[in-house]
């Protein structure tokens, strides 16, 4: 009874991100089976480019091996790994919102002193993720059936995306047990489940020697369910009884603990501040090096595993014809150089974005502003802490894969400049979300998440021929465009620079003038 | 004395709601002044106008002779703030915040922090995360508290504190009048006005209908008096409202500027007994808000 009335709350709560969260995964979906099929019309050039897979490290090791030579198995291939990854995340995060993060602000307590049971919140929290993720495998298959595809294959891959989505909920349903910290728990259990999918592509890349590996962890399960490869329905089994185990877990440490308390009691901290802590530059510091330096760490692996391991393979993929067709689109001679030219674009690109807007969006939820404010702190200084990170991280992340990228070929130069070309990019999806909050205030995450949602969807939309050259051109990302589309020479960087520096001063600007959202 | 703080006819507007509605207000150098209002009346709004988080519509004001929009950084020197609701870092100790907050005014005594720290017990090794609101409070008043400024601003800096905790904030910010320095306090609790404040200034829907001492304020109002007479008023009291008689027994309101007539008029009906009492800031408020 308590509990519906919580599960409604939750829903009305979530009633925007909820349905564009399985949208999105459901989208991204039909869009890959679209670009697959343009991209490899005919069976011979399925054929090759399953074939080609088997042999291609980096693809193994992030999208794991295809399970047949049917359209739908090289689309699974492709973009099957890459839909568990959205909706573990999102359900991850979703858990965590409705559990820890209300508990850390003070809600739970709320609830709890209503006639509410002890476990009635996770119980609410887990229902609406869990079948959430139903929802988005009902969709899957109908958007798969829709275009063509095989039935089952499609009702698998439907399945893996909500396992996947099962498995990052119930890992944040023992997470949020464990830490006081909603972020901490986030991002415990989205690592678990990430550093999972790794341990499977090892697995993957090892051959069969390794494959034993694959099944020591869910990630294995999932991806060799061979969604439209002679479906193997029994791991939904072992997932349902992950699930089953984890959230069991769950229960039983949220009934040995207090309420507001987690299994890893809060450590003391210093009762005096280090030397470097004296203004908005220090205190940016401390709120950001966490990340950062999680991410810089990140771009060295990543980029030396590509560097490393890699390269050879994915020229050796590029060269073999199944991907003419494209290469001649974006321009290239050599379909090898410019298909590592993709991989490294689109691994770089997205994700160092990512990053940049999440810094500048800090800004929004800097709730103790206030006090800082109330300083001898000019807005502008108080911005320019957080903006500095925005601005210097990517270049940090992008130089370090880039240098990575050149330890297979001792090709440092090669490799940096095809990463750093990308920072000016970057910045301007920054600025606009600078713009947007110093301009609009609340709906500063709105437009720059737009932004950068825009920006994929004509970058997609472009390489299956929807959006024409001069349309695209007016994404930033088009002019530090892999293809040669782009021409970042100086001259390009330094325009991209100074727009990037203009949406940053006009967000100031009504940064300065604004009211603050208090 | 000059003005510290001077707001004329100040306007503040927030979609349809008018937060604040002409509010005319004077702090004056050294005093301690209570700035009394329910919630939502806009003590919050004109604290932040005068820190220039929130920007006037119309009117003007003035803060420490300078413009708190336009002169927000140097003005922040020679002020502290403790907003109503405290939000510090989360993961920052609550020693690190006052040690960040006293280095941004260019260095806190460090001798006044650590008895500060002492006197209001709290625990500056926990992270801000694990402090109740009662001691999120206390880290934003003793950075407050310990730094060298001229005015403190402060937004009902009591409403999370144990009574224990109150009575040593009241000892402080006695101390701090006798130090010179100016203070705004706004509050609800009418004690802590009462105990604490020269002056009084009552806000309701965003404008000031009560300024002054509290002397001054309780002369605008009337005096509760019950006295014990040997013979009935036959035909009233000149000057009095709210005359109940029972047996010998009267009780009723005096308008403070006729209590001499009144009582020259009761003597004649033979005075057994007599208390009367001065309004306390209680009734002056609630005047306004019945």
């Amino acid at each position: 009874m308590n509990t519906t009335a919580l599960i409604r709350l939750i829903l009305r709560r979530d009633r925007v991100w909820q349905p564009l969260w399985i949208l999105s995964v459901a989208l991204f979906v039909a869009t890959t089976v679209a670009t697959i099929r343009e991209l490899l019309p005919t069976q011979e050039t399925i054929l090759h480019y399953t074939n080609e897979i088997a042999k291609n490290p980096v693809i193994l090791l992030l999208q794991g091996p295809a399970y047949g030579d049917s359209l739908g198995a090289a689309a699974a291939q492709q973009r099957g790994a890459a839909t568990t990854i959205f909706a573990a995340l999102a359900s991850v995060i979703l858990l965590v919102k409705h559990t820890r993060s209300d508990e850390e602000q003070g809600r739970r307590e709320l609830v709890g002193s209503a006639a509410v049971g002890r476990h009635a919140p996770l119980t609410a929290a887990l229902t609406v993720v869990l079948a959430a993720n139903a929802v988005l495998a009902v969709l899957i298959t109908v958007v798969g059936a829709s275009a063509g595809l095989p039935m089952a294959g499609s009702l698998a891959w439907g399945l893996m995306a909500a396992s996947a989505g099962w498995i990052g909920a119930a890992l944040a349903a023992v997470a949020v047990q464990v830490t006081q910290r909603a972020r901490v728990a986030g991002a415990l259990a989205f690592t678990v489940f990430f550093a999972a999918y790794l341990v499977r592509g090892v697995s993957d890349l090892g051959g069969p020697g390794l494959q034993w590996l694959g099944w020591l962890v869910p990630n294995g399960w999932i991806l060799r369910a061979r969604a439209f490869g002679g479906e193997r329905w029994w791991v939904f089994l072992l997932v349902a009884g992950f699930v089953v185990a984890m959230v069991g877990l769950a229960y039983a440490l949220s009934a040995r603990r207090d309420i507001g308390a987690g299994l890893v009691p809060p450590r003391l901290g210093p009762a005096r501040a280090p030397n470097g802590l004296r203004g908005p530059f220090g205190l940016a510091w401390r709120t950001h090096r966490g990340t950062a330096l999680a991410w810089i760490a990140g771009a060295a692996f990543i980029g030396a595993g590509i560097g490393l391991g890699g390269q050879t393979a994915v020229e050796t993929f590029g060269q073999s014809g199944a991907l003419d067709f494209w290469a001649g689109r974006t321009g290239a001679d050599d379909p090898a150089e410019i298909f590592f030219k993709l991989v490294v674009y689109e691994l770089a690109v997205y994700s160092v974005s990512l990053y940049a807007i999440m810094t500048v969006l800090r800004l929004r939820g800097d709730e103790a502003a206030e006090l800082m404010l109330s300083g001898p702190v000019s807005r502008a200084r108080w911005a320019a802490g957080h903006l500095l990170f925005a601005v210097a991280v990517p270049v940090v992340v992008l130089v370090i894969a880039g240098l990575g990228l050149g330890l297979g070929d001792g090709d440092f130069a090669g490799g940096l400049a095809m990463t750093t070309v990308i920072v000016p990019g970057v910045w301007v999806m920054a600025g606009i979300a600078v713009a947007a909050f110093g301009l609009f205030r609340r709906a500063g995450a709105v437009v720059g998440w737009t932004a950068l949602a825009l920006a994929i969807a004509m970058e997609v939309g472009w390489e299956v021929g929807l959006v024409s050259d001069s349309l695209f051109m007016i994404s930033p990302f088009a002019h530090v465009h892999y293809s040669t589309l782009a021409d970042p020479g100086p001259g390009t960087l330094l325009g991209l620079t100074l727009v990037a520096a203009g949406f940053a001063a006009a967000g100031l600007y009504g940064l300065r003038r604004r009211d603050l959202a208090l | 004395m000059p003005d510290v703080i001077r707001m004329r006819q100040l306007v503040k507007t927030f979609g349809r709601v008018r937060a604040l509605d002409g509010l005319d207000m004077t702090v004056r150098e050294g005093e301690v002044h209570g700035f009394l209002g329910p919630n939502g009346a806009g003590k919050t709004t004109t604290l932040r106008i005068l820190l220039g988080l929130l920007r006037k519509d119309a009117g003007e004001v003035r803060l420490l002779g300078g413009d708190p929009w336009a002169e927000a950084v140097e003005l922040h020197r020679r002020l502290a703030y403790v907003p109503g609701d405290v939000t510090l870092w989360p993961s920052l100790s609550g020693g690190e915040v006052i040690d960040l907050l006293g280095r941004l005014r260019g260095g806190a005594d460090a001798k006044r922090r650590d008895e500060l720290i002492e006197r209001f017990a709290l625990d500056p090794r926990k992270k801000a995360r694990t402090y109740s609101k009662g001691n999120r409070q206390k880290v934003a008043l003793i950075a407050a508290l310990a730094s060298e400024v001229e005015l403190l601003l402060l937004d009902e800096p009591t409403s999370g504190l144990d009574p224990l905790m109150e009575a040593v904030f009241r000892e402080v910010i006695a101390e701090e009048r006798r130090a010179g320095r100016t203070v705004l306090l706004s509050s609800h609790i009418l004690a802590e006005v009462e105990a604490l404040c020269d002056r009084v200034s009552i806000i309701r829907d965003g404008r000031i209908v009560e300024s002054g001492t509290l002397a001054q304020l309780r002369h605008l109002t009337r005096i509760s008096v019950t006295a014990e007479l040997a013979r009935v008023p036959d035909n009233g009291l000149p000057h009095v409202h709210d005359l109940s008689v029972d047996g010998g027994r009267v009780r009723f309101q005096a308008d403070t500027e006729h209590i001499g007539d009144v009582l020259a008029r009761l003597a004649e009906y033979g005075v057994r007994d007599i208390t009367a009492q001065p309004p306390t800031l209680e009734e002056l408020f609630m005047r306004h808000y019945r």
